[in-house]
């Protein structure tokens, strides 16, 4: 267990579910769990939470979410990601890591990761 | 006595009560799902069935607090707004159907009861009163949004509000009294109301259910204008 264990930001989930779906289907379990190991149990996710944000995706046709019936046991649904989706996607992911880069140039002292020190 | 599992989903079902029942059921059923799986793999990790169902619970959060965040999502479909904009909208239309309840009450009122009917505090009856009140807290509602819940945001937006109400009403007023039938009913209600005594205690009456009506709203939208304030200093800090 990761000892320096933080809560997802709740505005950060819908970019993560979307990047989860990208490697396939899953249902919501899955997603949480996929979370969980990707980050190395680094992010806690509060499992609830996962719900509002894939109705949110799939109201605006990021995510489509289909009933599965399984030979044994209860049906579950199972979510694809859209092409429009894939798009959104992109674009966030953008932003993230343009914002990741400006924050990191601060935290730096304002010097370029890709300048070398002279 | 139910499971931990039966209680949960129970209650989240209690909390969903104001959403439709087939929406309401297919989320209802999606939680089992998930609490179900998350209670097979930590029953395979040696938990007791009524332990895994705790720790799936106490990992899945509060039902209120699920509840409210999916009854939102179920709002957004239904009104493709933000919450705070869906509030205002809300509580603005509320505010016109009650003024226009009011103006309809306002014209019998004037017949029967001119004097105590315009003998109301600071110059103006109490039906304009609650109106401009009303529509200062609705624009203070919308400025708190627009201006990121700046305490001059709210000011500017309750001030705008009733700018815009006052000359509202000045204009609906102005139309009305351009008609020659209503003008001369008028006076014809001012005349009869010199000259005869009328029955104070009816008066008496819907002036103080007006009184109580406004004291309601305003209790309302002023416990609305903390409570988004309160929401905003905590987002800040």
């Amino acid at each position: 267990m990761n000892s320096n264990r933080r809560d997802l930001p709740k505005n950060d989930l819908p970019l993560l579910i979307l990047a989860t779906l990208e490697d396939g289907p899953r249902h919501g379990y899955g997603i949480a769990r996929a979370i969980e190991a990707v980050s190395e149990s680094a992010l806690r996710l509060r499992e609830g939470s996962l719900y509002p944000a894939l109705r949110i995706l799939e109201q605006d046709g990021y995510i489509l979410g289909e009933w599965e019936v399984q030979p044994s046991g209860p049906a579950r649904k199972v979510y694809t990601l859209t092409e429009s989706g894939r798009g959104e996607l992109r674009k966030r992911r953008q932003e993230w890591e343009q914002y990741a880069r400006f924050i990191g140039t601060i935290l730096r002292g304002g010097q370029n990761p890709n300048e070398q020190p002279t | 006595m139910n499971s931990p599992l039966e209680q949960y989903l129970d209650s989240l079902h209690r909390y969903l009560r104001f959403v439709p029942s087939g929406w309401r059921d297919e989320q209802i059923a999606e939680v089992r799902q998930h609490l179900s799986a998350h209670v097979d793999e930590l029953t395979l990790a040696g938990m007791t069935p009524h332990a895994a169902e705790e720790e799936a619970i106490r990992c899945f959060g509060r039902a209120s607090q699920t509840a409210r965040s999916l009854a939102a999502a179920w709002w957004r479909q239904l009104l493709p707004l933000d919450v705070h904009t869906r509030q205002t909208a809300l509580i603005a239309a509320g505010g016109l159907a009650c003024t226009g309840l009011m103006q309809g009450a306002a014209m019998p009122l004037l017949n029967l009861y001119v004097p105590q009917y315009l003998r109301a505090p600071f110059g103006m009856d109490s039906l304009s009163l609650v109106t401009l009140v009303y529509w200062f807290c609705v624009g203070a509602l919308a400025g708190t949004r627009g201006k990121r819940g700046t305490l001059r945001g709210t000011l500017w937006g309750g001030v705008a509000g009733t700018v815009v109400a006052h000359l509202t009403g000045r204009l609906q007023a102005a139309l009305w009294m351009s008609d020659p039938q209503v003008r001369q009913q008028m006076d014809a209600a001012m005349t009869r109301a010199a000259h005869e005594s009328v029955t104070v205690i009816q008066v008496a009456s819907l002036h103080q259910l007006s009184w109580i009506l406004s004291a309601f709203v305003i209790l309302c939208l002023g416990a609305s204008l903390t409570a988004r304030q309160l929401s905003l200093r905590r987002a800040v800090n």
